[in-house]
């Protein structure tokens, strides 16, 4: 940002746009992991919490504008996009679960933490392999949370909650889970929680190995699993989270027009649309909020992201920026 | 095609199902509306987006009750409800806007999602009921 010294003067705070929002946290987070590699101690915890606080405020004010970032996010070297996505649906979910504060701040550790002990998989290898997982990286994927439990308490974590939800975030309802196959009542809500987060997070990401799914498609799968793996009241509280047009998600317009969804609106099938390309294709000047109750604005379906270059400022124009404090903002890595 | 009504032969008397099983009945009905009177396709979309929402909403509020009550036959009957969450969720909205035939193609699955489960969930009323439930 060319005229962020001018300002400077003048504010004591930054205003960034969802996209360089999301950037920052994402930068954050990975000098946190670097750091925990090197030396898992207090220091790298205090980082942990400290994002997670800042998430959990974010979330208080820019709900949608965040999760629509995440959703449109497709920078090769935002590897753990994921685990920020899983953060904020675990703060949306926990509070619709009427968790504490203080509780969902340690969730959103948890799902900062969650594949700590998989870095090196996930980074260099899955996210380029184009072949099925071998035998070893599966017997290694399956020890990952019982190894993430150990290498946090040796940093210094002492919750139950944080723990417990990274051990137990692969446990599904019905003892089909890993590492120890627990049930139902033996799982904590965390781990619950934790578990919804993660799966649609992770089918909304690409993935070397396996496509990118639309939110669509994800919201289905969450939905068909609900009950035998995931809770039931969790996977609907999901659900009238994102609705079933989440922020973010590209969608057609009966008008023939083409936009982002802003918000999920009131009632959950009419979402709050703004429209960057008109109906022959060509992008309009500034983005054009469209109510999809009325009829010639009617969602008609998800569609692909289109193949266009320099999107990026009509699509940070949509949502309000977020004001971040410079003393205390993220410094990146 | 007269329109469907919530017969005594299709109410369970548990009112949350009742009034969501009226919903679906509705939504049959308008679409019923909308082929007959050859309406704008556009309504018929907005129709799919609802019956998406009340998909989760009732199949989520049955299952929950089932799990309250116990209910033994649980399993087979919420497998009954992931068939007609499936089709729903998989149906081609855009198709409804140029191809005539996909209206039917939606009025069927409204009466399929409709007729297929509501033999069974008068089983689970019956037993829900029994159970103290209203
Ligand atoms: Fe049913
Ligand atoms: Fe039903």
């Amino acid at each position: 940002m060319s005229n962020t010294q001018a300002i400077e003067t003048f504010s004591d705070t930054n205003n960034l746009s969802v996209f360089d929002w999301v950037d920052a946290r994402h930068q954050f987070l990975v000098g946190t992991y670097d750091r925990l590699m090197v030396t898992p101690d207090r220091k790298q915890i205090s980082r942990c919490l400290y994002l997670a606080h800042q998430i959990q405020n974010a979330c208080k004010h820019h709900e949608s504008g965040i999760l629509a970032a995440l959703q449109l996010n497709r920078t090769p070297k935002h590897q753990y996009i994921k685990e920020l996505m899983a953060g904020v649906l675990c703060e949306l979910l926990g509070k619709k679960a009427r968790m504490t504060p203080s509780s969902r701040l340690l969730l959103i550790c948890a799902s900062l933490t969650q594949d700590i002990a998989m870095l090196d998989l996930q980074d260099s290898k899955l996210d380029r392999q184009a072949t099925p997982l071998t035998e070893s990286q599966l017997k290694f994927i399956r020890k990952h949370a019982t190894t993430g439990r150990s290498i946090l308490v040796k940093a210094g974590v002492k919750d139950a909650l944080w723990l417990n939800a990274v051990e137990q975030h692969h446990e599904r309802l019905d003892g089909s889970g890993y590492p120890n196959g627990l049930k139902e009542e033996d799982i904590s809500l965390g781990a619950k929680v934790l578990a919804i987060a993660d799966i649609y997070a992770a089918m909304v990401r690409p993935r070397g190995d396996r496509g990118i799914k639309t939110p669509k498609y994800a919201i289905k799968e969450v939905f068909l699993q609900r009950g035998e793996q995931l809770d039931v009241t969790l996977v609907k509280n999901l659900i009238d989270i994102l609705g079933v047009y989440p922020p973010g998600a590209w969608v057609k317009l009966a008008n023939g027009e083409l936009g982002v969804v802003s918000a999920s609106g009131q009632d959950v099938p009419f979402p709050i649309v703004s429209v960057v390309l008109d109906n022959s294709g060509q992008l309009l000047p500034s983005a054009q909020t469209r109510d999809t109750q009325i009829k010639e604005c009617s969602v008609i379906d998800m569609v692909d992201t289109p193949f266009l270059f320099n999107l990026g400022a009509i699509l940070s124009s949509i949502w309000p920026t977020i004001p971040e404090d410079k003393k205390h903002g993220v410094k990146g890595n | 095609m007269r329109p469907l009504k919530l017969t005594p032969l299709l109410q369970l008397n548990i009112r949350v199902i009742d009034d969501q099983h009226q919903q679906l009945i509705d939504m049959i009905n308008q679409t019923q509306d909308i082929l007959n009177h050859q309406e704008d396709p556009v309504a018929l979309v907005q129709i799919l987006n609802q019956l998406r929402e009340l998909t989760i909403l009732h199949f989520t509020t049955e299952e929950l009750l089932m799990k309250k009550y116990a209910y033994p036959d649980l399993k087979n009957h919420k497998s009954q409800h992931d068939i007609s969450a499936q089709k729903t969720f998989d149906f081609d909205g855009a198709a409804l806007m140029d191809d005539p035939s996909a209206a039917h193609s939606l009025l069927s699955l409204l009466r399929s999602w409709l007729l297929t489960h509501i033999s069974e969930d008068a089983e689970m009323a019956k037993f829900l009921r029994e159970k103290g439930a209203e």
